[in-house]
């Protein structure tokens, strides 16, 4: 469906994508969990736009200032066996206005068309139009696994001034690795958004952009190991991928979490 | 005719001309460069000469690369319904994809160009097209420019001495308001007057500047048609098709006086210049919002297949030209080039006298001659005023693209979502890879052999109207050579080890099926490549392994390719024995 499209920002990327994605035969390791490497044998990048709706929109899909679409799953995000989705969540920007007469609290797209009574005597507005003056979208939270909020402060779980990105933090043109999440296949590891709009005003392309990449991963036997060990003097270069972010306090002192 | 050197007074000298002459290339509708980057931001990485990479099939050095870049048309695609001769200045076409009701005019359409014996040409629809039935007749004709003066005066003061400037693109004719007659009259073959002396009614004025007009155009000065229309109109009409007669007419009436719509609409008559056959293959470089284009595969993308050990291999990044989004002067969204030439209400003569103007752009507006109104007594009526409202441009938006590799695989979609519905996975937009920076993670490894070929699909689904859709590949062309074991032992006694980039090939990417327990490349390839042969314990584990082969070269470290000066000596029929 059609929604209302503000475009891209003419910028650059400052995130070299390049640098925090796994190439082809990384060897990787899931933190938390005991043994188990794997590599990477395929590489591919991906789109998946979350596009979340309110009832009684009036048209298109906009959804008004003060929307909360609670937690949700998309099911259609669990990878296959022996796959890894690395993603990246960002926010569609909407452009921001200042009108002509110097408001800006929920000023939407002003109207520059409505005339200005100049009473009598040499009078002029001069150029008085709107300003562009930024960027605004919704702010999304995150809980992955489902339950375990993420991004936020650890005394403020349940705290709406942490644990959010906007199009500020990550912006869908230029979208923020270090917000990045890790799914592998099974429902469980599924993550939980929440999509807030707080802006103030009524926001027109309200989706949640996930970017980045889905691998074929392979583990590899014991003896594998063993032969690129072999192969780099003793040494196993792999990388540690931490799909959940920080243990839980729940988890912190449990011993199925691995030391290594 | 290019000049030659001596005109350019170098020692240039002519080259052989290019596979295709200069009235084949592909002339377009381009919004250019919308923005400027000094470093054109993260650009795709490229392999130098010498360098090692493994492929599936083992490991091969780059011997040379070449950068290459590449144009997707993705409008609609149709057909000739007839043959037609140079010269026609009418296109029926046939079979238009589905989901264009319409194509405006000026509408670019690029003519056959499949095949490099095949002759190309861009023409330009001169008129609005009707698309019904999947049919449409183009019109190629051009369109001559027009424009209206509206009288509102009415009174002879307001014309007499007053300027009309009128151009027809060559020739410029200065009518003059003449208080002593009302009879139109020539001057020089510039300069005309038309009567203005006892004007009471703009029906009056609209006659007579009618007139002098028609008198311009009777003597031969001037190549435009008056008419008078509605009483206080005079329509003009360019009398020659073309853009030269998008001119503006200036006048030094009162705008309160005589409004102006200026000379618009002129577009250059644009007949064949190449005949082609019926069936010709044709693509509308327009797509409108919600068209869905079917998915078109480019075998001009195929690397060449060289005599010799050398092997051709492409890596291209797909990205997305922008167009610029705006936001209405009106506050409306989803606004592409629309025009802000339409009237504002209010925008209009209050009926005060004189005074009451109103202001659509920066500052007082200052009216000139006898009318200057310099003091505040001279506005004592109410007036209105806009300010400075025009659209603005708040970013960058395009079509989405969607891509197979191979032919029926789909590409950078979540591996759980409907693989036929094209909308919120799998897509390249310019938000993802934008022209300007074309994003790596995307990019597409094109071996010999049309099997690994990629397909494209567009989506317009951002409200706006696309001008030129098309899909732009960057990337570099390599020539590679097999290592051959001979040579991946010597390098490994001269330094021990050797580094080398994994290639992933397209029937290498991401493994699309969830299974645990069939070959990687089906059980008909394989009991087809296995035919007549026993397989061994060892076989059978490989072949239902999730390992690849490009995999095995990781772990197995230092194979050289199986294919090459080793490799040689091998009867190639043996894999099929």
């Amino acid at each position: 469906m059609a929604r209302v499209n503000f475009g891209r920002s003419p910028t650059v990327r400052g995130w070299n994508n390049q640098e925090n994605l796994l190439k082809v035969g990384y060897i990787i390791k899931f933190a938390g969990e005991q043994g188990g490497y794997y590599m990477v044998q395929a590489v591919e990048g991906m789109t998946y736009d979350l596009v979340v709706t309110a009832n009684g929109n009036t048209a298109g899909t906009e959804v008004s200032d003060g929307y909360d679409s609670g937690m949700f799953v998309d099911e259609d995000l669990e990878p296959l066996q022996g796959h890894l989705y690395q993603l990246v969540p960002s926010l569609y920007r909407q452009p921001k206005f200042i009108t002509r007469s110097g408001t800006y609290d929920g000023v939407g797209f002003p109207n520059d068309t409505t005339a200005v009574t100049l009473v009598a005597g040499t009078q002029t507005i001069g150029g008085a139009r709107r300003d562009y003056v930024g960027d605004i979208s919704g702010s999304v939270f995150l809980q992955h696994p489902q339950g375990i909020p993420r991004w936020r402060a650890d005394e403020a779980p349940n705290d709406d001034k942490t644990g959010f990105i906007d199009v500020t933090s990550s912006p869908a043109d230029d979208p923020n690795y270090t917000f990045q999440i890790w799914l592998r296949s099974g429902e469980s590891n599924l993550p939980a958004f929440r999509y807030v709009n707080s802006s103030g005003e009524a926001l027109f392309n309200p989706v949640i952009h996930l970017e980045g990449a889905k691998y074929r991963i392979v583990p590899l036997s014991e003896a594998q190991i063993q032969d690129i060990r072999k192969q780099q003097n003793g040494k196993l270069r792999y990388k540690l991928i931490s799909a959940y972010g920080l243990p839980t306090s729940a988890s912190i002192g449990s011993d199925y979490y691995a030391q290594d | 005719m290019a000049l030659t050197p001596t005109q350019l007074n170098t020692k240039s000298r002519a080259t052989a001309p290019g596979p295709r002459p200069a009235d084949e290339l592909i002339h377009t509708s381009t919004f250019g460069r919308l923005n400027h980057f000094p470093n054109m931001g993260i650009q795709p990485k490229r392999f130098h000469s010498g360098q090692l990479i493994m492929l599936e099939r083992g490991l091969y050095r780059v011997i040379t690369s070449e950068t290459v870049a590449y144009d997707v048309y993705m409008g609609p695609r149709c057909a000739l319904t007839n043959a037609e001769a140079a010269g026609s200045t009418s296109l029926e076409l046939k079979n238009v994809e589905d989901g264009v009701t319409s194509i405006p005019a000026g509408t670019r359409i690029l003519i056959g160009g499949r095949e490099s014996n095949e002759p190309l040409e861009v023409v330009t629809s001169s008129t609005t097209t009707s698309i019904s039935s999947k049919t449409g007749t183009v019109n190629l004709a051009g369109v001559a420019a027009t424009a209206n003066l509206k009288m509102i005066g009415t009174s002879a003061g307001d014309y007499s001495t007053k300027t009309i400037t009128i151009s027809d693109g060559t020739n410029t004719v200065v009518f003059t308001g003449n208080g002593s007659s009302t009879a139109a009259a020539k001057t020089t073959d510039t300069a005309y007057t038309f009567g203005s002396q006892s004007i009471s009614a703009a029906a009056t004025a609209a006659t007579r500047v009618q007139a002098a007009i028609a008198l311009a155009k009777s003597n031969g000065d001037l190549e435009v048609t008056a008419a008078v229309a509605s009483s206080v109109n005079v329509n003009l009409t360019q009398d020659n098709v073309g853009k030269s007669g998008n001119t503006t007419i200036a006048t030094t009436i009162l705008s309160a006086k005589m409004g102006i719509d200026q000379f618009t609409g002129g577009i250059n008559s644009s007949p064949l210049v190449k005949a082609f056959k019926a069936g010709a293959v044709a693509t509308i470089l327009f797509a409108p919002n919600g068209f869905e284009s079917a998915f078109r595969s480019i075998v001009d993308l195929e690397p060449e297949n060289k005599d010799d050990e050398t092997e051709g291999l492409a890596y291209v990044v797909p990205c997305v030209p922008a167009m610029p989004a705006y936001i209405g002067r009106d506050g409306s969204t989803n606004v592409g080039v629309d025009s802000d030439e339409t009237t504002v209400a209010n925008g209009v003569d209050n009926g005060g006298a004189d005074k009451n103007y109103v202001n659509m752009g920066q500052g007082l507006h200052n009216q000139t001659g006898a009318d200057v109104h310099a003091t505040a007594s001279d506005y004592a009526d109410v007036g209105y005023a806009f300010g400075n409202s025009h659209r603005v441009r708040v970013g960058l938006t395009s079509p989405k693209i969607f891509i197979d590799q191979p032919a029926g695989t789909r590409m950078f979609f979540a591996s759980e979502s409907n693989q036929m519905s094209f909308s919120k996975t799998g897509f390249i937009d310019a938000h993802v890879s934008p022209e300007w920076e074309p994003n790596n993670t995307f990019g597409l490894w094109i071996g010999v052999g049309e099997r690994s070929l990629p397909q494209f699909k567009l989506l317009v689904d951002n409200g706006l109207d696309i001008v030129n859709p098309r899909v732009r590949l960057i990337g570099v062309k390599y020539l590679v050579k097999p290592v051959g074991e001979r040579e991946v032992k010597r390098m490994i006694q001269r330094s021990g080890s050797f580094n080398y980039e994994t290639i992933p090939t397209a029937n290498e990417a991401v493994r699309k099926v969830q299974s645990n327990n069939a070959p990687s490349d089906g059980w008909y390839q394989h009991v087809k490549k296995m035919r007549t042969r026993s397989m061994n314990r060892t076989e059978w584990e490989q072949s239902i392994s999730q390992v690849s082969n490009t995999t095995r070269n990781i772990l197995s470290g230092s194979k050289g390719s199986s294919y090459g000066a080793e490799g040689r000596g091998i009867d190639p029929r043996r894999d099929h024995r």
